[in-house]
């Protein structure tokens, strides 16, 4: 898709984040391996692009951060979705779907 | 609300910063630790799996750095750290700080000082409602306009109009405050009942002067201004309804205006204001109130709403010609030439502001181009300075750094340099304000009170200044500092671009193109002021003691007034060391007496029968010996002496300028004039003087006549006793001031010399041309050390050059001609830019020049001389330096 593979088209790893949160609250790890393991290892999400986007999304007012234990009793910052998030992802989803199909069409076109 | 949100969440960043990190770290090793139990559970080992999952990772930090860029605190932040990395910087270079803060402090000082008098004078609005419907009214004559009025005048334009809402008027005069004992002149206040409704000024406390109060037979009522309140009675708000006494009349306090308040004359302001009523009690020596002819009153109006300026001024050019006729019913000579004029009066009206307002404004563009100046300056040193780091700047863009943020750190220090500057500049201004103001005042003659405060135009003016300034020296610098390309770092750090060079060069000839302007300026100024104080004024201003008394307010008058005069002429003319005494109603160069002539008021009976006359006349009256005591030559004739008396027929003694004017072709003596009203007995001339300066310095010949006090028509009581001494007047006067005690008892005088007098009427010639040469030399040092800067830094950086030449044969002396000839190219370019522009601006100031025109050669020639030799001599410090180059050393250096 970019540059590199693996590499997210921008703007989409906000999406993408959104998306696995929509399901329950997770920490960063989580999101990251949840990401990688339903693209199939097509998305390897580093922790540079992760955790701005982390911070960028939370200024929105789309995810909300609370600490709390994870499965093997550590502490973990844990991101869930906001309603503003649910809305934006309703949002999104239309948009990349609607962007997507216009591609597949002209792709298909040549 | 998002950015509500936004703001908040980079508030807290910054804030919280301490908490925020904390939490980014704690979360950054809890993803690490997960990923490591991930890769532990895929199969490796512990260590294993802990490098897999930094590796993974990446650079902490540069994870932290992204997580931080995200919010605008960031920048915010960066912006702080400029800020401390620029004053470490400056701290660590004292020398040139303070260089360059001081150049800055002095430009943008000058200039705020200047405009902040400025403004005071010139555009601060009168605090008071609606100050855009006030108008000041002006009697024309013929082109000429002038703005006092006679209080029946006053009562008539108030009564028939229909156009203002309010018509006021004021008089500023000192009155003798009797308090706790002691007589004090103060500056007093007639004013209309009408003057603070008018205005809308209210009573801070107690009540402002009514209507009511100027009605003949009120009780006597004053009111202090805030100033007047405080000095006199420290403020103590139980002053209300308490009696003072002025001139010898008991009158009650009733009120004190607001400190904001301080008049309607711009930079005069008063302690007392009484109302009109009380002046023939005041002054009963000359109860001015019911007489048309004394001319002593500002008027002011405010327009009635819905009406316009031009409707005011229509309904005044039909009113005036029947209120003229009105008042004088013996008839006014050529209505026609009369008029009244509305001028917007929102500012106040002032003396100061048409004296002043012409040089202030020069003196505002000299002071900004010295800042130019100070600004070719910061930029050379930052210049210089730029090169000298060079390498610091070639290791920061190694390390990463971009070009915008160095540029950005580059300007922060312009912008630093600049704060420092303006600060400094601020804190000078204030000072220099003042003094300016005092410079506007004549101690003894006039004092002038201005409120220069900082208000928020001054320091909006000082924040633009300085802000323009910072681009303008900044900016060069800044690009050029980031152009740095890392070779620097490769090379030893010390070569420098041509063009760099340059650019320095290019900044000295603009200084001293923009300094010869200002050295111009200043000569103009100078001779003009010098070709003044020479003027042939018509009498010898040197050696003459002037005593001002007011007799009659101590109770002298009629035939003891008379006695009076003549014992103090007798006693005092016979004083050792006294050549010759006279008295005078008024002194040279006050204009005082002067009055339009027409038919009614002075007619001619020559041996043609009546010759109409008319124009503007100075009546004059005099003592005997009064031209001997000046210095003014007697033409023709004879001097006044003791037998014109009452008894004795007529006389008078006219200025050449009249003698010529109303008898071009006949001799003037002889010739019979009639004083005052008509039928009174027609005054013969018996002498012609030579025309005295007697308004200003700059006039065209007067026609003055003088008559003697002998034949008093209009006994004044105040005169001016002028002494011409043989033994120096220092020791003079005291011994002036005991006779007169001794003849008169204790009457208030005022004694000063004649030259002090002259001198105060060129109180703005002399503000002019010393700030103008203050700022010229200045401008000139700066040129001169920018250039002495420029060279020596260029001979250190050719050393190895001129080494190089001098080891091939070149003579000390070939050396030094080679940089004296660069730094002449400098001058000469400089030069010939500048003066162009110096003749061009010149004309600007033709109006305030005297006997001098813009363009006058010999203060080019001087300016180019004085400029060219300061900066050539400021480059022989280092082309002397480089002609003593010893090409083993330079050589070996290399």
């Amino acid at each position: 898709m970019g540059e590199k593979p693996g590499d997210l088209v921008q703007g989409t790893l906000d999406m993408l984040i959104l998306k696995t949160l929509a399901l329950e609250p997770m920490h960063g790890y989580g999101i990251a391996l949840r990401l990688e393991q339903i693209s199939k290892g097509v998305f390897r999400v580093n922790a540079g692009s992760l955790f701005p986007a982390f911070r960028r999304l939370e200024r929105e007012g789309w995810i909300r951060a609370e600490w709390k234990s994870t499965e093997n009793n550590r502490r973990a910052k844990y991101y869930g979705l906001t309603a503003r998030g649910r809305k934006e992802l309703q949002a999104a989803t239309a948009e990349w779907g609607r962007q997507s199909a216009a591609i597949a069409r002209i792709l298909e076109a040549t | 609300m998002w950015l509500l949100r936004n703001i908040a969440a980079g508030l807290r960043g910054l804030f919280r910063k301490k908490q925020t990190e904390r939490e980014l770290n704690e979360e950054l090793h809890a993803y690490l630790e997960s990923a490591r139990e991930e890769k532990m559970r895929a199969g490796l080992s512990s260590v294993e799996a802990l490098r897999a999952a930094r590796v993974e990772i990446g650079s902490l930090e540069a994870v932290k750095d992204g997580v931080r860029a995200v919010g605008w605190e960031v920048t915010v932040e960066s912006l702080w750290q400029d800020l401390r990395y620029g004053i470490r910087t400056l701290r660590r270079s004292p020398a040139f700080t303070l260089a360059a803060v001081f150049s800055l402090a002095l430009g943008i000082g000058a200039n705020t000082a200047i405009f902040s008098v400025l403004n005071a004078v010139l555009l601060k609005v009168l605090p008071v409602r609606e100050p855009a419907r006030l108008v000041q009214l002006e009697e024309t004559y013929k082109g000429d306009a002038f703005n006092f009025f006679s209080y029946p005048t006053y009562l008539r334009l108030r009564d028939n109009n229909q156009v203002f809402a309010s018509l006021f008027g004021w008089a500023i005069r000192d009155m003798n405050l009797s308090l706790y004992g002691e007589v004090e002149a103060v500056a007093g206040m007639f004013v209309t009942g009408s003057y603070y409704s008018g205005l809308d000024v209210p009573a801070l406390i107690g009540r402002t002067i009514l209507p009511e109060d100027e009605r003949p037979g009120a009780d006597p009522v004053a009111v202090l201004s805030y100033g007047g309140w405080q000095k006199r009675f420290g403020g103590d708000p139980n002053v209300i309804g308490r009696t003072i006494t002025v001139e010898r009349v008991p009158m009650t306090i009733v009120g004190i205006t607001p400190s904001w308040f301080f008049g309607t004359e711009v930079g005069r302001s008063f302690e007392l204001a009484v109302p009109f009523s009380l002046q023939p009690r005041l002054n009963p020596d000359r109860p001015f109130l019911g007489r048309a002819d004394a001319q002593w009153i500002r008027l002011m109006a405010r327009l009635r709403t819905g009406v316009s300026e031009q409707q005011a001024s229509g309904q005044c050019a039909i009113l005036w010609p029947q209120i003229l006729t009105e008042v004088d019913p013996k008839g006014v000579s050529g209505l026609h030439n009369f008029g009244l004029r509305l001028d917007p009066a929102s500012t106040g009206l002032s003396q100061l502001r048409r004296d002043f307002s012409r040089p202030l404004f020069v003196l505002l563009g000299i002071a900004g181009f010295v800042l130019l100046i100070s600004c070719a300056n910061v930029a050379n040193l930052l210049l210089a300075r730029g090169s000298a780091r060079g390498r610091e700047i070639a290791v920061r863009s190694a390390l990463g750094a971009s070009r915008w943020r160095l540029a950005r750190q580059t300007f922060t220090e312009s912008i630093l340099l600049t704060a420092f500057g303006s600060t400094s500049g601020l804190v000078s201004a204030v000072w220099g304000a003042r003094a300016l103001v005092s410079l506007l005042s004549v101690e003894g003659f006039s004092k002038v009170t201005l409120n220069v405060g900082l208000d928020g135009r001054v320091l909006v003016f000082a924040a633009v200044v300085g802000l323009f300034t910072a681009l303008l020296f900044g900016l060069v610098p800044t690009l050029r500092a980031t152009r740095t390309g890392l070779d620097t770092l490769r090379t030893s750090g010390r070569v420098l671009g041509g063009r760099r060079r340059s650019v320095s060069k290019l900044l000295i000839a603009v200084q001293v193109a923009l300094s010869l302007p200002l050295l111009l300026g200043a000569g103009l100024f100078v001779r003009s002021l010098q070709k003044l104080l020479t003027v042939d004024t018509g009498f010898n201003r040197e050696g003459v003691l002037m005593v001002h008394m007011n007799p009659a307010r101590a109770g002298y008058k009629g035939t003891a007034l008379a006695n009076l005069y003549q014992q103090l002429l007798e006693r005092i003319g016979a004083t050792p060391g006294v050549r010759a005494a006279s008295l005078s109603t008024y002194p040279p160069l006050t204009g005082g007496g002067g009055t339009f002539f027409s038919a009614s008021g002075v007619s001619v009976h020559g041996r043609r029968a009546t010759a109409k006359i008319s124009g503007y006349v100075y009546l004059n009256q005099i003592g005997p010996h009064f031209f001997e005591t000046l210095g003014t030559p007697l033409l023709t004739g004879r001097d006044f002496n003791a037998q014109d008396n009452e008894g004795s027929a007529r006389v008078v003694i006219v200025s050449e300028a009249l003698a010529r004017q109303f008898f071009p072709s006949e001799s003037a003596l002889g010739q019979r004039i009639q004083l005052g009203e008509r039928g009174a007995e027609a005054a013969e001339i018996v002498g012609v003087v030579k025309t005295m300066k007697y308004e200003t310095l700059r006039e065209a010949p007067h026609c003055i006549l003088f008559y003697p006090y002998g034949q008093g028509l209009d006994q004044a009581g105040a005169v001016y006793l002028e002494v011409r001494g043989v033994t120096p007047l220092g020791r003079l006067t005291p011994l002036i001031r005991r006779k007169i005690v001794g003849i008169a008892g204790q009457i208030p005088v005022e004694a000063f010399t004649l030259n002090d007098w002259v001198n105060q009427f060129l109180t703005q010639e002399r503000l002019t041309a010393v700030l103008a040469s203050t700022f010229g030399l200045l401008a000139m040092l700066l040129a001169a050390v920018g250039l002495y800067g420029v060279m020596a830094y260029s001979v250190a950086q050719r050393t190895a050059e001129i080494g190089i030449r001098m080891a091939l044969g070149a003579e000390g002396a070939n050396v030094l001609r080679l940089i004296m000839r660069e730094a002449t190219v400098l001058v000469l370019i400089g030069v010939a830019t500048g003066l162009p522009i110096s003749l061009a601006l010149g004309r600007l100031v033709a109006s305030m020049l005297f006997n001098l025109t813009p363009s006058d050669p010999g203060s080019a020639l001087g300016a180019v001389a004085i400029l060219a030799g300061a900066a050539l001599a400021a480059a022989y410090v280092p082309a002397r330096r480089a002609a003593g180059v010893d090409p083993m050393v330079a050589l070996r250096y290399e």
